[in-house]
């Protein structure tokens, strides 16, 4: 069937394709960029609901804050347990006839970043719960202590240093997420990898797939190098600290 | 810096040698393969002797497809497969899920023995694969959703032609099966916006929910998924029809040979008939 060489690395074979390949990749990193705006603000949302806690106040407040805390957990689990590709599917079935206005009339790219920033919430969510809780409970006592709220001492204080020291994890995420986008193409939307599947089932030649391994790795090897230049900057800061998880 | 260049080029180096190294083991499988093949069984050259491995796109109903609750392979092509098989003593049929897109790789390379898939013979295929003489005649067809057929009622009941077909369905959306020859058709339509979905019936599903205004694909899968789903409906056939055959990897003529002796057997015999009457509920057109 052709050499190595013509099977995965011919100029010619992908250059008819260079157009359509270089769309897809506009889509996936549009896919990308919008799951990852959500999903952060859901993660955050979802991080600081789960550290809700009433100390002060009556039995009413305090069942209302272990409500929102449960609500939150609850979410986190479930779709940390999901497959990103099963909850892709499940709502590009589904949705449609639902009869929920607006997302019953949900395209496939829609649907495609409703659903990852679903699952990356709860990513997320979980990375910034690691970095709340890695901000020793001294200085949110200290901050107390000055007469700071509760919602100040976690806006001025925990969420600042929280942030910084999860940048390693959050970025290694992002760099899962952008891979992740590939999934999306089962329901027919045009990102690269099912542009370039395209391509190889019309010629049988797999140079458009090497082509697309090619744009996957000029965005995320950049982004991998600076994850490690982080934690490399973090341990001789720190000596240590910076949380990382999965 | 220097730190960094030097390990951009010990990933960019560990990633050649992974992809020569998938390369190089494929290619030195085929040559292994066919030479397992010849000496075990040299008659009919089959991965495992007395045994047919059958790639096929399940499900692709009534053709292919299984069964709520069941594992079992059924379908027009799973009996006819067998029946013929059995005309030259091959009782150990297995049917083993290859999708369509790269079903025609995956028989060059000698994957399985024979696909089995409602394939359209094409020339260009041919230069990929060998063929069994045709099987079943085929149409594509045009399939609308009965609430909104988008204007397409205009067709309904005719057999148009290709060129027709490309007019009437100008600047649509158009749901098809990835790898198809419907797909190949639709990619001919000037304006028209194509989703190719990996399984047909989530092209059906599309239509139904309104997220495609058309399916073009073979008509007697189309038609007989009207049947479960009545929301939809063939308006139109597409002529010229097409032909299915059975495709094989290029080297194995014997195999190619003894399709289609065994295929002339059961249809002169009536099992041919008797097979096409069961899935289509019609008698086969005389040929």
């Amino acid at each position: 069937m052709g050499t190595i060489g013509e099977l995965f690395f011919s100029w010619d074979a992908v250059r008819p394709w260079l157009e359509t390949l270089f769309r897809g990749f506009w889509v996936t990193i549009q896919l990308t960029f919008i799951s990852l705006v959500f999903a952060l603000t859901g993660g955050m949302i979802l991080a600081v609901m789960r550290q809700t806690r009433s100390a002060r106040g009556g039995i009413p407040r305090r069942i209302g804050a272990g409500l929102v805390r449960l609500l939150a957990i609850v979410y986190i689990d479930v779709f940390r347990g999901l497959p990103a590709l099963l909850v892709i599917i499940i709502l590009y079935v589904s949705l449609p006839f639902t009869n929920i206005p607006v997302l019953d009339t949900f395209t496939g790219f829609q649907v495609g970043i409703l659903a990852l920033s679903l699952v990356y919430a709860a990513y997320l969510a979980e990375i910034f719960r690691a970095g709340i809780e890695s901000v020793e409970r001294g200085q949110v006592e200290a901050a107390r202590s000055l007469g700071m709220s509760n919602r100040q001492c976690l806006r001025k204080i925990v969420l600042p240093q929280a942030v910084r020291r999860v940048m390693p994890p959050l970025l290694n995420e992002f760099i899962i997420l952008s891979k992740d986008t590939s999934l999306v193409g089962v329901i027919a939307v045009s990102e690269v990898v099912y542009v370039a599947r395209g391509a190889q089932s019309v010629d049988l030649n797999s140079s458009p797939l090497t082509a697309a391994a090619v744009m996957f790795l000029v965005f995320t090897l950049p982004l991998i190098r600076i994850v490690d230049r982080y934690i490399e900057r973090d341990r001789r800061r720190s000596g240590g600290g910076t949380v990382v998880i999965r | 810096m220097r730190k960094w260049t030097r390990a951009l080029a010990a990933i960019a180096i560990a990633a050649t040698m992974v992809l020569a190294g998938c390369g190089g083991d494929d290619d030195a499988d085929a040559p292994a393969g066919t030479g397992a093949e010849t000496s075990a069984s040299a008659d009919l050259g089959l991965k495992t002797p007395g045994k047919l491995l059958v790639g096929s796109d399940i499900p692709y109903a009534p053709f292919e497809f299984t069964e709520p609750g069941s594992d079992e392979v059924k379908g027009f092509d799973v009996d006819l497969v067998k029946a013929i098989a059995a005309t030259f003593g091959v009782t150990d049929v297995t049917f083993q899920r290859e999708s369509f897109d790269t079903i025609f790789s995956s028989t060059a390379q000698g994957r399985f023995d024979v696909a089995a898939s409602s394939i359209t013979i094409t020339d260009e295929r041919k230069k990929t694969v060998a063929f069994s003489d045709p099987y079943f005649e085929a149409n594509q067809s045009v399939m609308v959703r009965g609430a909104d057929a988008k204007g397409l009622d205009a067709l309904a009941g005719k057999t148009i032609t290709p060129e027709e077909a490309q007019t009437a369905l100008k600047d649509l959306t158009i749901g098809v099966q990835r790898g198809t020859t419907g797909a190949e058709l639709a990619a001919k339509v000037p304006g028209a916006k194509l989703s190719q979905f990996q399984i047909v019936d989530d092209a059906f599903n599309a239509l139904i929910a309104g997220r495609v205004d058309v399916v073009l694909n073979d008509y007697a899968i189309s038609a007989y998924a009207t049947v479960a789903k009545p929301d939809l409906k063939v308006v139109a056939k597409v002529s010229p029809s097409e032909s299915y055959g059975f495709a094989f990897p290029p080297d194995n003529t014997a195999l190619v040979e003894a399709f289609n002796a065994g295929l002339a057997t059961v249809k002169a015999d009536g099992t041919y008939a008797e097979i096409y009457k069961k899935w289509f509920n019609e008698e086969p057109p005389a040929s």
